[in-house]
């Protein structure tokens, strides 16, 4: 008599979804079918609420963000949070990572859990959700199509030699912890700020408009959309969540090289309609 | 207190043209800072409620995984003691 055939180990596996900005409101029917599919579910969101609520979509939902401390490095942080999340999937369940927003924008354990369950052999992919980017657009009347529009991490301005196009829009993330060095705290100093503030001076008039923004996050909320000039930004209300928008300081300006223009020119399929008469 | 009113703003997240909601969070069973939030349309205030400590987000600082060394930040040097400054030049 044969011996039956072993029964096959359970196959672990790593899907990290979009909650989106807005609890109730941008959750996608993929991201809810990954979640309601899962063995485990982790959460990382904007809010104590939201991620109550992502524990009525699921019986077994564990919440990261105790692993966050203040004064605790960053990276730490995240190296904990990824070895959570693959934890499970290494015994062979099936694993979700829920994150506010897009699980793959301006979030470093997504990306790193799904490299790294992949090398180890595991199926793992990303569920894209609703960005504060895709909400900026939308609350702003901000089409990144019109002129163009560059996005920085704000600390990157400080910390390496960025080139800005003031003919676009400018779009810093994270400028509530513009110049922090240690990764390890909520907000940035007046004097860290106002390096920023000197460094887009370099590029700007100090009145120049700009626009703090935060996406809401809950349905009873508003987004936040404060416009003050440049030189007061320093002094301004900041918080992890907060994102500066720069308008265009110049209007677009003709290629002048001919050999540029007149390839796009005579290549573009609409330019005759396009040439003045 | 949390499943009814957690059932209630995810309805008013998807359905934003509700119109019974303050009918609808007169029937909750909620403390009365609460309630006036979410009549009030307070989010910070609704969001305190369930928590004094701010949550923190997700951050992505430099494309190096760890951060950088404390003295590579130009226009961040100590400011100089006097006793430190270059005296004249002894050619001059």
């Amino acid at each position: 008599m044969p011996s039956p055939q072993p029964t096959a180990a359970p196959r672990g596996q790593l899907a990290c979804v979009g909650l989106g900005m807005m609890l109730g409101a941008h959750l996608t029917p993929r991201a809810r079918g990954w979640i309601e599919a899962a063995d485990v579910v982790f959460v990382v969101a904007s809010e104590a609420l939201v991620e109550q609520w992502v524990a009525t979509l699921h019986p077994r939902v564990t919440s990261l963000q105790g692993l966050y401390a203040e004064g605790k490095p960053r990276q730490q942080t995240y190296r904990e949070m990824a070895e959570a999340l693959l934890a499970p999937v290494r015994t062979g369940q099936r694993v979700v990572g829920a994150f506010y927003g897009h699980p793959g924008v301006f979030a470093q354990v997504p990306h790193a859990a799904i490299a790294q369950a992949r090398l180890e052999g595991f199926d793992a992919v990303m569920d894209p959700g609703i960005s504060a980017e895709d909400c900026l657009y939308a609350d702003l009347g901000l089409d990144p199509g019109t002129v163009g529009c560059a996005h920085f991490e704000a600390s990157q301005l400080l910390f390496y030699q960025r080139v800005i196009d003031t003919s676009a829009w400018l779009v810093l993330w994270q400028v509530g912890f513009a110049g922090d060095r240690t990764y390890a705290v909520r907000a940035s100093t007046v004097e860290q700020r106002q390096r920023l503030v000197d460094r887009l001076q370099r590029d700007y008039p100090p009145d120049h408009p700009v626009t703090i923004y935060e996406a809401a996050t809950l349905p009873i909320g508003s987004p936040r959309r404060e416009t003050l000039p440049l030189h007061a930004l320093a002094h301004a209300t900041l918080h992890m969540h907060s994102t500066l928008v720069v308008p265009p300081a110049r209007p677009l300006e003709p290629e002048r090289a001919p050999s540029i223009g007149a390839s796009i020119d005579d290549n573009h399929p609409d330019m005759d309609a396009r040439r003045s008469p | 207190m949390t499943i009814p009113l957690i059932a209630l703003l995810e309805s008013l997240g998807r359905q934003p043209t509700m119109t019974d909601f303050d009918a609808r969070v007169a029937t909750l069973d909620v403390p009365v800072p609460v309630r006036a939030a979410l009549i009030g349309r307070d989010a910070g205030a609704l969001a305190r409620a369930f928590g004094d400590a701010p949550t923190f987000w997700c951050g992505v600082f430099a494309p190096e995984d760890e951060p950088r060394p404390l003295d590579d930040v130009p226009g961040d040097e100590p400011a100089r003691e006097p006793d430190e400054r270059p005296g004249p030049d002894p050619a001059s």
